[in-house]
């Protein structure tokens, strides 16, 4: 089964969207880390600019530091700046050791900032035990205090920033999936509108009205291109059928002619010699090899007839159930051989042409009679089927080859039956029976059973489609 | 009577005129449209067989003149144009009768006969030949005093042998006709029913043997006695 295009498009889009998210994030993460690590370096910056402005020893300075900076982007992260100034005064666990390694570190000192940096601060950045660091003091004064961060509560503060933005995700996800499909929705039926017009149009071109040139009109601008390839393939396709018509109009006229001659002037011979003379037996002969010629014939100028499209039904009510109880009546005195036998629904009438279906059904019993077995038998089944009727026929067969449900159809083919008997006929019966099907909006079909027989299946439509 | 046969292909015209003489008629025969509407406009003729692909003037053509110029004149189309649309289009500009081609010239015959009645062949209800008389409502047979009643496939049988006594017609004819089945069923079911026919109608009568008579590796037909 053919996937919708709206749910295709709608599972693009959401793999889009989902990517884009996606990317925004790594993207973003990517910048971030930099740009927070710098903000992160001028805000400690700021922070000892203040304290040491107002207070001039380090429990005050610690004090001041973490009231004062409250607020900003650090803030979650406050508790874990280790502040050097004076060894006596250090106040987080671990600060001692921490804050004489980084007073051996004299080379970290000079970082530029990417952003905007305050000139009276020197900035530090390196690396200890894996664990990178940066640090901020005075220029004028070296020995002053100093302020340390570790890349790892940088990453802390990512993470939580993460988390902020993730929650948010969650409850805004929803809503832009929700217009994104609101939106896809739209645009595919903005989008599909005018080939939905154009559908429509093209629906009512049918083989009967190819030559009116006036039906294809494009809704917008974009599409007049699309609906010129339509109307070049209509106006090709006008002309093959004109063409057809033409040929099966002039075939008929010159095959008739010369046949209407033969025929009349065989009859006028006939009656014309002794009564029951070898002469009068032998222009019988040949009589009836005429009226085969003018079967073959209108069977060649039917098949013309239907590829030009140029069959025009004479619709009445046919009783279809009658005519099958007939044809098995008949066939009971025809084919004594056979056993004939029928499973025929009563009541069932039709609205077709009554001489096509009637070939149509001769036909696809005459096949059944020539590629039988000796001894055979034919079993017809007419029944209702919701909205029409069903009508198989089934015989056994000797040895049906492997491509007869592909090619029973095809023009001249015939399948080897020579084994069993000789078999009469072009092999253009059944091409004949499906073109009548085709023309009654049915479907015929022949299939190779298990069993060794071969069904034929006509389904027919009440009403026409 | 008279009739006129406007046909261009010489060779048709002539069996056709020799079957329409052999039944009795008088025929004249002209190859193209322009003369034919000529010669109808003389008034001397009781029917026209026109053919439709004609030089000069187009078979169609000269029919629609013809009723538009207020001439009643029985027309009847023979035609190699057999599609529905064009027997529609005859009719419709006025013609009595439609017979596609190629056709038999008794079945011709046969169809003048009943435009000159102004009856369809099926609508009569008696059809009578040479003390055969067939009664088409109620399916009886009437041959001499002797008279029977026959079923559907022998009275159409009988039928189609009366459209042309005497004409030969082979079992393949008779097969497509009366059964309406285009292929040989190699049986002998046209000799069955014929036989059937034959001994309901001579059953109680030995001076006047059937209507139908076999002609032995040809067909059947019709017995055309010399006293009628």
């Amino acid at each position: 089964m053919k996937k919708s295009f709206k749910f295709h498009v709608f599972i693009r889009i959401c793999l889009v969207a989902f990517g884009i998210i996606f990317a925004n994030r790594m993207l973003a993460q990517y910048f971030l880390v930099d740009q927070l690590r710098d903000r992160t370096h001028r805000e400690m910056g700021a922070g000892l600019v203040n304290c040491h402005t107002y207070v001039d020893n380090q429990i005050d300075f610690l004090h001041c530091f973490n009231a004062r900076e409250k607020g900003n982007i650090t803030n979650n992260i406050a508790d874990f700046y280790v502040l050097c100034d004076k060894p006596s005064a250090v106040t987080l666990p671990g600060a001692e050791q921490s804050c004489s390694n980084f007073q051996k570190q004299t080379a970290w000192w000079g970082q530029e900032l990417k952003e905007e940096a305050d000139p009276r601060i020197d900035y530090a950045n390196g690396v200890i035990d894996g664990v990178r660091w940066q640090g901020v003091r005075f220029k004028a004064d070296p020995q002053g205090p100093q302020i340390w961060l570790s890349d790892d509560h940088i990453g802390d503060l990512m993470v939580q920033m993460w988390t902020l933005r993730d929650r948010n995700l969650i409850y805004v996800l929803p809503t832009i999936i929700t217009l994104l499909a609101a939106l896809m929705f739209y645009i595919i039926y903005i989008a599909l509108r005018p080939i939905a017009m154009l559908e429509r149009t093209l629906a009512q071109l049918t083989a009967r009205n190819l030559d009116q040139s006036t039906q294809l009109v494009a809704p917008f601008k974009e599409f007049e291109n699309v609906t010129q390839v339509f109307e070049d393939l209509r106006v090709r396709l006008s002309q093959s059928f004109t063409k057809a018509r033409r040929f099966a109009s002039d075939a008929s006229h010159e095959l008739r002619t010369p046949l209407t001659i033969l025929r009349g002037n065989a009859e006028q011979l006939m009656a014309d010699l002794p009564v029951g003379s070898d002469v009068q037996v032998r222009m019988r002969s040949m009589s009836d090899e005429i009226e085969r010629l003018i079967e073959i014939t209108e069977k060649l100028l039917l098949l013309s007839r239907a590829d030009a499209n140029s069959i025009v039904e004479e619709l009445s009510d046919v009783h279809v159930s009658r005519l099958l109880e007939e044809l098995i009546k008949d066939a009971l005195s025809f084919h004594s051989k056979l056993k004939i036998t029928g499973d025929i629904q009563p009541g069932i009438v039709w609205r077709c042409d009554k001489t096509l279906v009637n070939q149509m059904i001769h036909n696809l019993y005459v096949n059944a009679v020539n590629y039988n077995l000796p001894n055979g038998w034919i079993h017809m089944v007419l029944k209702r089927v919701e909205g029409g009727f069903e009508l198989t026929i089934e015989n056994p067969t000797p040895e049906a080859p492997s491509d007869l449900a592909e090619r029973a159809f095809d023009r001249f083919y015939r399948g080897d039956a020579s084994h069993t008997r000789r078999v009469d006929g072009l092999g253009l019966g059944l091409s004949i029976c499906l073109e009548i099907a085709k023309l009654h909006h049915s479907t015929l079909s022949l299939a190779v059973t298990s069993q060794h027989t071969v069904l034929a299946k006509l389904s027919a439509p009440f009403e026409r489609l | 009577m008279k009739i006129l046969l406007i046909e261009d292909e010489a060779k048709i015209a002539e069996f056709v005129i020799k079957g329409l003489q052999q039944a009795g008629y008088e025929v004249d025969h002209v190859g193209d449209g322009a003369s034919g509407l000529a010669l109808i406009l003389e008034n001397q003729h009781d029917l026209v067989i026109l053919d439709v692909m004609l030089p000069k003037l187009n078979g169609f053509d000269l029919l629609r003149q013809l009723r538009q110029d207020g001439n009643l004149m029985p027309v009847i189309i023979l035609s190699a144009k057999v599609d529905l649309p064009d027997r529609l289009l005859g009719f419709e500009i006025g013609a009595d009768d439609y017979l596609p081609k190629p056709f038999f010239v008794e079945e011709l015959i046969a169809r003048i006969r009943a435009v000159m009645n102004r009856k369809v062949p099926e609508q009569v209800q008696h059809m009578s030949s040479h003390h055969l008389t067939l009664d088409v409502v109620n399916r009886k047979a009437q041959w001499h005093e002797v008279s029977a009643i026959l079923s559907q496939r022998e009275f159409s049988l009988l039928a189609y042998l009366m459209r042309s006594p005497g004409h030969i017609y082979s079992r393949q004819q008779i097969l497509k006709h009366v059964w309406e089945i285009n292929f040989d069923p190699e049986t002998n079911v046209v000799d069955v029913c014929v036989r059937r026919i034959k001994r309901k109608l001579s059953r109680n009568s030995n001076e006047h043997s059937s209507p139908i008579e076999s002609v032995r590796g040809v067909g059947y037909r019709l017995k055309v006695e010399d006293a009628a």
